[in-house]
């Protein structure tokens, strides 16, 4: 049962040399060497002209008159090559959740946000993804991504701009309301004033640099109510010149230690990895183990996966469209085209991104920091219900642009002498669990009864569709 | 609280007192603009009886989300009612005063929203500058969390106007009771009848080489492959998705009616398209009862609101009216027999910040119009004057849920109020009676 939990809920669906290694390792030592793999790096991802290793100057250069959502479309095919390629598939799941917990928006033209998002993905969420929750989030504050974001660049001490502030503490860290107000939010935004960017995209571009003379150099102080109603109050006097910096720094470092924030944290993991309903005891074991390691990120996933709520897989967990996407590539063994250009939208990179959009999951350009919702009624509606058998129906068929399908190698062989047998196999082979009923369905789509010969059936012409109304399946659905 | 009181049109009579029938004005003005609506042959075939069994008015919900700035909408014209303390407060992002369109003798409309004069001026646009949700939350996602489920605090894991269609009697026979445009919306979460639809254009499934008779044998067996006795979300989905996709595929097409032109570009486009897919849908008669959506225009302007007239703050309120004026204008004598209401979580601080934007504050401006509405300002208005000012924002005098009620009771002879707006306790003395009795 564990190793089955290993092979769907640890990576994004199961290849035939998961399979073998989960044999070989066991479950424990599987998941051990996935806590060891980091994300994957911008080597060998995207062929041809792409952006992923550049700076924000190169960049800036390479898309300024290009349109404008094509860096999110960059960052999307290469999501999509990745989670399907990488061995670390349990780093690329954690890059998924940092992305979205981190969420930005690269679709607003004078932001310039898009310009800088490929960096963030690659310098801070894959740098840190696995490593200790208190940098990710300083190095997330310092993110010229972030910056460009959520303005605080524009924030000065006479006159602060709360959007940063307000977000880190809500978002980032705390959770909605958890512990503090609206005073607080101001306090942060001043102790934050300074933090900016310095550079000029269109000379040697953007970087973070920390500006004394925006700095609000005075007494500040954020009093957080921690869950069990005691209080800790953060408190700098406010210094002034280079020495500012450090007041931004320990109150990030001490907004990441607040229980607050375990809490919040270990709620969105759980939710994440076992269910949409997390069970209350495996939140509050979560967050006192992020909190006794010091803010690392691995204890808490061991913790999460090696539980008896995420053995025993009593949650049913909706796959996302870009989980469902990397699913269905990699159960199918699909070759998904790496080229990749700046100047035009090559097959992969269309189809990729057109269909995360259509499926609700245009990721790097959700337009509101919160992320998207965790949750199987954010996905699953009557539209987005038709747009994941299109998917499915297109992979199957190999007229999902860029993605090619053999779906002849999908087929038993020898090949059995009836249709049904041939669809139970087509299933196992693609790891849905189907009924009877099922069978007697796509028999009935191909005009034969389930016990008719293979040769009356013409499944090799209506081959494709047999797949994706397979693909279609409920169970698919599911991790 | 000021003396200035919004509740006033020139024409109108106080609300909560018996006054002159607006719809009759309504009536009035659309004969004088001798709008005539061709209604479709097949109208009267298929689905005539929805049109003629419906109780109440279809409701179209638009959230507002990002927190639009209400200050910009509905501002003081002059001294009396805080002009100059608007101008102080916002040193470059206030409207001069010369430039709006007065409403009544102490406020006007921001002059980028002219499209709406027309509605206005026929007396079936009401709005309420100071509304808002009563608690001093100010994040976007806890604040339209609560709005979307009408709630004042806490959560019920179900949307207001879900749980409206749920309590309220639907006669027979149906087809396509709500729907959720483009994405699930909120207010109609847990809804057992709301359909989301991106588009009706691609309302079908796609992606399938057997296409004989659009698809059939690929939904026979998708139905089947979905079986309702799976019991799951996926499944009940699907199967909703099945019957939509019957109904949608069944009700004609037709194009914008009289006249109506829809923004194609900018900020209004996708709300644009979505608004006149409802208007498709609502003079199909393919049974519409209730539609939520939302407008993200990019209303959050904590930096560059910019100027009242290319500013991205004008563009956006240029573009809400454009499509609001075009759905009127679309749906013609239709609009008899729709409610529209936008609302938005929050509006902006009083004053400018650092980046030349506005950050979060407390009210805005909510609009309602439809042919069964009191045209007019509505609410107290809570005055700029520093003791008013909550927390660097214009106080909310409204609650939200008051707007609903008036609609909900009066529009939509919701069955069961308290079970739509649990925990709001309905007084007169909140009610501002902006809408006419059904019939």
């Amino acid at each position: 049962m564990h190793r089955l939990q290993m092979l769907s809920k640890v990576t994004y669906g199961a290849t035939a040399a998961v399979v073998d290694q989960v044999a070989s390792l066991g479950a424990a030592g599987f998941l051990e060497r996935q806590l060891m793999i980091p994300p994957a790096g911008t080597g060998n991802v995207l062929f041809g002209t792409h952006s992923l290793d550049a700076d924000t100057a190169t960049r800036y250069q390479l898309y300024k008159d290009q349109d404008s959502n094509r860096p999110a479309r960059e960052l999307r095919h290469a999501a999509v090559i990745r989670a399907v390629r990488h061995e670390g598939q349990l780093a690329e799941r954690m890059v998924e959740f940092w992305t979205n917990h981190f969420s930005t928006y690269s679709g607003e033209e004078d932001k310039n946000v898009r310009f800088a998002a490929a960096s963030d993905d690659r310098d801070v969420i894959r740098a840190h993804a696995l490593g200790r929750f208190s940098d990710l989030l300083l190095a997330s504050a310092r993110s010229v991504s972030m910056q460009l974001y959520l303005d605080n660049y524009r924030s000065t001490g006479s006159r602060p701009n709360q959007n940063y502030a307000r977000e880190i503490m809500e978002l980032h860290t705390m959770g909605a309301s958890n512990g503090y107000d609206e005073a607080d939010v101001e306090q942060v935004a001043r102790i934050l004033t300074g933090w900016g960017l310095a550079g000029r995209l269109d000379v040697d571009g953007l970087r973070f640099e920390y500006q004394p003379s925006r700095h609000f150099a005075g007494p500040c102080e954020v009093t957080v109510v921690h869950p069990d109603g005691s209080v800790n109050t953060f408190s700098t006097p406010g210094r002034s010149g280079p020495e500012g910096e450090q007041d931004g720094i320990d109150l990030i470092n001490w907004l990441a230690r607040r229980p607050n924030t375990a809490d919040h944290l270990a709620a969105k993991l759980v939710r994440r990895f076992v269910g949409d309903d997390p069970p209350g005891s495996l939140v509050a074991s979560t967050a006192e183990v992020y909190l006794a390691n010091d803010t690392a990120i691995v204890p808490v996933l061991r913790h999460i996966l090696t539980s008896s709520e995420f053995i025993t897989n009593q949650y049913p967990k909706v796959r996302t469209p870009f989980e469902l996407i990397v699913a269905m590539l990699r159960t199918t063994g699909a070759t998904i085209a790496q080229d990749f250009s700046v100047t035009a939208d090559m097959p992969a990179t269309r189809s990729i991104s057109d269909h995360l959009t259509r499926l609700g999951h245009e990721m790097w350009s959700w337009p509101t920091p919160d992320g998207f919702a965790d949750n199987q009624s954010f996905w699953l509606t009557t539209s987005t219900m038709l747009r994941r058998w299109e998917l499915a129906g297109r992979i199957g068929n190999s007229s999902l642009g860029g993605v090619t399908v053999d779906s002849a190698a999908l087929l038993p062989n020898p090949m059995p002498a009836t249709i049904d047998l041939v669809v139970y196999a087509l299933a196992e082979r693609l790891r849905l669990a189907v009924t009877e009923t099922d069978v007697t369905a796509i028999a009935t789509f191909l005009g034969v009864a389930t016990d008719a010969p293979v040769a009356d059936a013409r499944v090799n012409t209506s081959l494709g569709d047999v797949i994706g109304l397979l693909l279609s399946h409920p169970s698919g659905q599911y991790r | 609280m000021s003396s200035v009181a919004a509740q006033s049109c020139a024409e109108c009579a106080p609300a909560g007192s018996k006054r002159i029938s607006r719809r009759a004005v309504l009536k009035g003005a659309g004969a004088v603009g001798a709008v005539t609506v061709a209604m479709p042959g097949w109208g009267g075939v298929a689905f005539a009886s929805n049109e003629a069994n419906r109780t109440g008015d279809i409701i179209v919900n638009i959230f507002l989300r990002g927190g639009m700035d209400g200050l910009s909408v509905v501002a003081p014209l002059h001294a009396g009612a805080g002009a100059d303390l608007l101008a102080i407060a916002r040193p470059t992002l206030n409207i001069d005063p010369s430039r709006l369109i007065p409403l009544n003798a102490d406020f006007g409309l921001h002059p980028m929203m002219a499209a709406l004069m027309p509605i206005w001026a026929a007396g079936t646009l009401a709005l309420i500058p100071a509304a808002g949700f009563p608690n001093g939350d100010r994040s976007h996602f806890a604040v339209q969390r609560k709005m979307d489920e009408g709630l004042d605090a806490g959560a019920v894991g179900s949307g207001w106007l879900a749980r409206h269609l749920d309590n309220t009697f639907s006669p027979g026979p149906t087809g396509l009771r709500a729907a959720s445009m483009p994405n699930g919306q909120r207010s109609m979460s847990g809804s057992s009848v709301a359909v989301t639809m991106n588009s009706t254009d691609t309302f079908r499934v796609d992606g399938f080489r057997n296409n004989a008779n659009s698809g059939a044998a690929v939904r026979a067996a998708l139905r089947e492959l979905n079986g309702v006795s799976g019991g799951n979300l996926v499944n009940e989905r699907a199967q909703e998705a099945l019957i939509a996709l019957d109904v949608v595929s069944s009700a004609p097409s037709s194009p914008p009616a009289n006249g109506a032109v829809y923004p194609t570009t900018g900020s209004g486009r996708n709300v644009g398209r979505v608004l006149s897919e409802i208007a498709e849908l609502i003079r199909a008669d393919v049974g519409l009862e209730a539609v939520a959506t939302e407008a993200n225009f990019g209303w959050d302007l904590h930096d560059n609101f910019g100027d009242d007239t290319t500013g991205r703050q004008a563009q956006n309120l240029e573009a809400l009216a454009d499509v609001l004026a075009a759905f009127a204008q679309d749906l013609g004598s239709n609009m008899d027999r729709v409610t529209v209401v936008l609302m938005t979580e929050f509006g902006r601080t009083f004053r400018e910040n650092g980046g030349f934007g506005v950050d979060h504050g407390r009210a805005s401006t909510m609009f309602v119009l439809g042919g069964g509405v009191r045209g007019g300002l509505y609410g107290d208005w809570p005055g700029l004057e520093a003791q008013n000012i909550d927390g660097n924002a214009l106080r909310v005098t409204v609650d939200y849920r008051s707007v609903l009620a008036d609609i909900l009771e009066h529009r939509l002879a919701t069955g069961n109020m308290a079970a739509v707006l649990p925990g709001y306790v309905d007084t007169p003395e909140k009610r501002l009676n902006l809408a006419l009795p059904l019939g």
